[in-house]
């Protein structure tokens, strides 16, 4: 890689920020997958299963999903669609789960 | 600018890779050594070196425990009574104060019920199983989080590593290793990696399954509630809040079942029952154990807790040994411990023992020696997997950056080195250690058991601050050379922990093997074959570096003559 | 036959298997042999490749119960096929026997 002199910083600052996005798009991956775990317990048990049984299933489940949805943000691209992608489904899972609890009723 | 899925997937499985591989490559060695620990704890704690057949009888719980445990400890909150077996052949008694949480343990052997001396060491239980979950940082869980995000991270190589795999197939039995070093390290990275993708995927997953009330400790809060925040429910609100604000652990019973809690009760049939405070005696240890195992069958259960021992509401929790099945089981049966008569069982839900299925896949606490092995040797593919790895990704480097002083490449060749043969040499050193140590709780006022452990961390800085020199210090070929000198290392060391051994307790190889101590002499022959493997590894890294330094001299001959430009 | 005597039958048929399995391969056939091979013997090698591989998976579970004995047939295979490696690396005149012209 050619360094110009005032471009000797270039290539750090922008490894510094790509590596902020990196661990900011995990992190949002995780919020991601946690609640879909919490949204997939609920619709488990309003099928039928049992409260701890619709936990766990959603829980073993849970960690499969987390990294598929990491792959599949990572594989977006450009940075951009890989946020449009992980916030919409942020904001999808928590706002379905917020709908689910306030409408539906605790069992 | 299209890039394809394949690139994408190369980017992350590059990035991922050297962000994590030396980390990963830690995890997997120790994860590697605790498939045997017990069988290490024997080599590390001579006095435990017993034997014990599965079929022996069991020692007598009210003649040879309870006599012990009315001594030592009358008004303790939980007794502890762990029946000897195969892998571990001695009696542990173990057992808390009303002051403090930490119990003492004490070890008896199981026929004369004579106490075995404290072997004042962590031991592979205690440290290298430790160190492989969650990094002996226990802290709010922080070490368990970092070694579930190279967990993930580890899950994200593997697929990717698939995906760019471009002969997949073709290159299934590949094993070049007469050509280049490089063509040939990276064979061996593709075959390990293949051959055993669905042992990585498994033991990974499984691995963050069974910590999943760790990674995901909000997934029951849907379904069981919320820890009570602003909103306070009517009657035990107050409490509710003062149990879930309570970390968790924390001895005095909460009136209020946290939702946790109830989860947990539910679903892995964890129960906790308040005393009493009303004196009774305790029953017959031995007719409950007896009456146990009508119902599971000889030789089930393994480990008999007595909650509140001479309390009227103590209970007795027998648990089942999980020796013919991979399913890590999880059901107990209670008794009252002041009429001996059963109380409640609790046996897992078919989901849950899916869960237990995928533990057990994990802990591998089963009697099955093939199998065992069979892990053992997984668990070192693994290794040679991150290692080659990380290898490749630092020569691919190099040649792609033509200079040869590239800060980035020079940070990532101390990281490998130290990384992969560090933490090797410092397995060595902890088991060195420990053998020469006199077996004194402390010196200097720092316990034995905390000795181990600096020499571990303090041999794995040692081989960070070798690398640094070496490769700091040659830009073309320092780092052959620090992988060299430290395979050096690692063999003298293993060769000495070997004579350690022998020397300090007289077991050597002849001995254990003539009178089929098994765990001793297997720990012996591995460490010899390790040393065996690091020597052949610096061979042929010292050719590499001779082959590396005459190159480098006729460079720069041919620079002093004027024939090549410098480069750089 | 005890099951460990069934585990190490389960692994030379593993390692048969992949073994065939490798010379359906024109490379490695080339390797063993030193000559080209017809496209019917590369079918009927795939075919009793894929056989050896189930049947070692049989053997497995005639020993053991049935969750150990997947968990083991996966290993014992990841261990034949290191070995066929080394061997195709190391004699690949050694599978001779297993298919002669």
């Amino acid at each position: 890689m050619h360094t110009s002199r005032g471009g000797a910083w270039r290539a750090p600052v922008r490894a510094l920020a790509m590596s902020l996005h990196v661990v900011a798009a995990c992190i949002a991956a995780y919020v991601a997958s946690a609640r879909c775990v919490e949204l997939a317990s609920l619709m488990l048990h309003r099928l039928g299963m049992a409260r701890s049984d619709a936990v766990m299933a959603a829980v073993m489940a849970g960690f499969v999903g987390f990294c598929l949805i990491l792959l599949w943000a990572f594989s977006r691209p450009t940075m951009l669609r890989t946020w449009i992608g992980l916030g919409s489904l942020v904001l999808v899972s928590t706002l379905a789960l917020k709908v689910i609890e306030t409408f539906g009723g605790r069992v | 600018m299209k890039t394809s899925l394949r690139t994408r997937m190369g980017e992350i499985h590059t990035w991922a890779g050297v962000v994590l591989g030396a980390l990963l490559f830690a995890i997997f060695w120790t994860g590697t050594l605790s498939v045997f620990d017990k069988e290490v704890d024997r080599w590390m704690m001579p006095a435990t070196r017993l034997t014990w057949a599965a079929d022996s009888p069991r020692p007598s719980l009210d003649h040879d425990a309870r006599p012990l445990l009315d001594q030592r400890a009358p008004k303790a909150p939980a007794w502890t009574i762990i029946l000897p077996t195969e892998r571990v052949p001695f009696l542990t008694l173990s057992y808390g104060t009303e002051e403090s949480r930490k119990s003492s343990r004490e070890q008896f052997d199981p026929r004369t019920m004579a106490q075995l001396p404290p072997s004042q060491t962590l031991g592979a239980s205690g440290f290298l199983y430790p160190f492989h979950h969650n990094l002996t940082l226990r802290t709010k869980d922080i070490g368990a989080w970092v070694v579930g995000i190279a967990a993930m991270g580890m899950l994200c190589l593997l697929v990717s590593g698939v995906i760019i795999h471009r002969k997949l197939f073709a290159e299934f039995f590949s094993l070049r290793l007469h050509r280049a070093f490089g063509r040939s390290n990276l064979d061996v990275h593709n075959v390990t990696g293949i051959v055993l993708l669905p042992f990585y995927i498994l033991i990974t997953l499984s691995g963050l399954i069974v910590a999943f009330s760790i990674y995901y400790p909000t997934a029951h809060e849907a379904l069981y509630g919320r820890p009570a925040t602003s909103q306070p429910r009517e009657g035990g609100a107050p409490a509710a809040q003062e149990a879930a604000a309570k970390p968790r652990g924390t001895r005095s019973a909460a009136r209020e079942e946290t939702p946790e809690r109830a989860f947990l009760r539910e679903a892995l049939g964890r129960v906790r029952l308040s005393a009493a405070r009303q004196p009774a005696d305790v029953a017959s240890l031995d007719a409950i154990v007896t009456d146990a195992e009508k119902q599971w069958g000889a030789g089930a259960v393994y480990l008999v807790r007595v909650n509140n021992p001479g309390d009227a509401r103590g209970h007795v929790l027998l648990r089942r040994a999980s020796n013919e099945t991979v399913t890590k089981d999880i059901d107990n049966l209670r008794y009252s411990s002041a009429t001996g008569k059963q109380i409640g069982e609790f046996q897992a839900s078919p989901t849950v023992n899916v869960w237990n299925f995928i533990a057990g896949t994990h802990y591998i606490q089963f009697s099955h020696w093939l199998l065992r092995w069979l892990y053992f040797l997984g668990g070192l593919g693994g290794c040679v997997m991150i290692g080659t790895g990380l290898f490749f990704w630092t020569q691919a480097r190099r040649r792609k950056q033509q200079r040869q002083g590239h800060l980035g490449v020079s940070l990532m060749d101390v990281v490998s080195v130290a990384g992969v043969c560090g933490v090797l040499a410092a397995t060595c050193a902890f088991f060195i250690v420990n053998q020469w140590l006199p077996r004194q709780e402390s010196f200097g006022g720092i316990d034995r058991e905390r000795w181990e452990v600096w020499a571990f961390y303090a041999v794995w800085v040692a081989s960070l601050l070798h690398g640094l020199a070496c490769i700091l210090g040659n830009k073309a070929f320092g780092h052959l050379v620090a992988w060299r000198d430290q395979c050096r290392a690692i063999a003298a060391l293993a060769v000495l922990a070997v004579v350690s051994n022998a020397g300090v307790t007289g077991d050597h190889l002849i001995r254990t093997l003539s009178q089929g101590n098994w765990p001793v002499a297997g720990v012996d022959l591995c460490l010899l074959a390790g040393a065996v493997l690091a020597v052949m590894a610096a061979s042929r890294l010292g050719r590499r570096v001779a082959e590396a330094s005459f190159t480098s001299r006729a460079q720069l001959a041919d620079q002093v003559l004027g024939k090549e430009p410098a480069h750089g | 036959m005890d099951s460990v005597t069934f585990l190490w039958a389960a692994f030379a048929v593993s390692i048969a298997g992949f073994a065939w399995l490798a010379l359906a391969m024109d490379s490695h056939w080339k390797q063993v042999h030193g000559k080209e091979q017809t496209s019917g013997r590369r079918r009927m090698l795939r075919i009793v490749g894929a056989c050896s591989l189930a049947a070692s998976l049989g053997l497995c579970l005639v020993a053991d119960p049935a969750s150990m004995a997947v968990l083991e047939w996966a290993m014992l295979l990841a261990a034949a096929a290191v070995l066929v490696a080394l061997v195709l690396h190391a004699r690949p005149r050694a599978l001779r026997w297993l298919c002669p012209i």
